[in-house]
């Protein structure tokens, strides 16, 4: 797995590179989130186009995620494929955080999340 | 034949990669009686919580061990028998997720203990046994959840 970065005015975009964010690369993923986010950007996108699958070890990857950002800025999500927006669901964490349809839809409509 | 059996061979401790070369494996030998693949992700998720628990927490002798998982397509269900030479364990086979759980604060929001949440939330029915300092744990996934 890698991540890119793409910045977009305020927003920096992460493109997640990989098919899996499960227990083998969770700590692979918080390593990678946290040197591409060391300048503490406000809002942050996770793009998961891609990646078909996550277990809880990966869920919880992606909330510490979320905790290294300072309290007032958001970790954000686009493009979930469908088993792992199941994993969100079935967690709740769907309410947690912001999750957009599309890349598109999160630049253009942000906090207008879809699920 | 909508049946099959694989021993996991763990090398080490927290030897996640050969629970993904595992579930890998599982993939190929249920897809091949016709499942579609979206029915799959059901059964890919348990058996990722249940192998990555008894990797994380079984105090497994690796020597190296190996982890059974026994499987059956049978009316409209994944059902499989998953033993392990792990210490035994607590199904905690009521857990739920309640929204309590779930902090309002993001320093509260919790990082881990989703894993049996999902296993409980996706099957229709856990049995727990102990057994010749083995645990044995049957599992039903009803499919086209």
């Amino acid at each position: 797995m890698h991540i890119s970065q793409e910045p977009f005015d305020e927003t920096l975009v992460l493109h997640v590179h990989g098919n899996r964010i499960d227990a083998a690369e969770a700590t692979n993923f918080k390593e990678l989130f946290r040197s591409a986010t060391q300048e503490m950007p406000h809002r942050v996108v996770l793009n998961l186009k891609g990646v078909d699958f996550i277990d809880s070890s990966g869920l919880g990857a992606i909330v510490s995620a979320m905790k290294m950002l300072g309290p007032n800025d958001r970790l954000e999500l686009c493009h979930l494929e469908e088993a792992v927006q199941k994993v969100f669901r079935l967690t709740r964490m769907d309410s947690v955080f912001s999750i957009y349809e599309t890349l598109d839809s999160a630049l253009k409509e942000p906090d207008k999340s879809l699920m | 034949m909508k049946n099959g059996h694989l021993n996991i061979c763990l090398k080490q401790s927290e030897d996640f990669l050969s629970v993904r070369k595992g579930l890998r494996d599982i993939k190929s030998q249920v897809l091949r009686t016709g499942l579609a693949i979206q029915d799959f992700q059901s059964i890919e998720l348990v058996l990722a919580e249940v192998l990555n628990n008894i990797v994380e927490h079984g105090d497994i002798p690796y020597n190296p061990s190996d982890v059974q998982l026994t499987w059956e397509l049978y009316d409209n269900q994944f059902c499989a028998m998953i033993i392990d030479p792990g210490v035994a364990y607590n199904p905690n086979i009521t857990s739920t997720l309640n929204s309590e759980d779930i902090g309002s604060l993001l320093n509260e929001l919790p990082e881990g203990g989703f894993g049996w949440s999902l296993v409980v939330a996706l099957c229709s029915a856990i049995k727990y046994e102990r057994f010749d300092q083995r645990n044995v744990l049957n599992l039903k996934i009803p499919l086209h959840s």
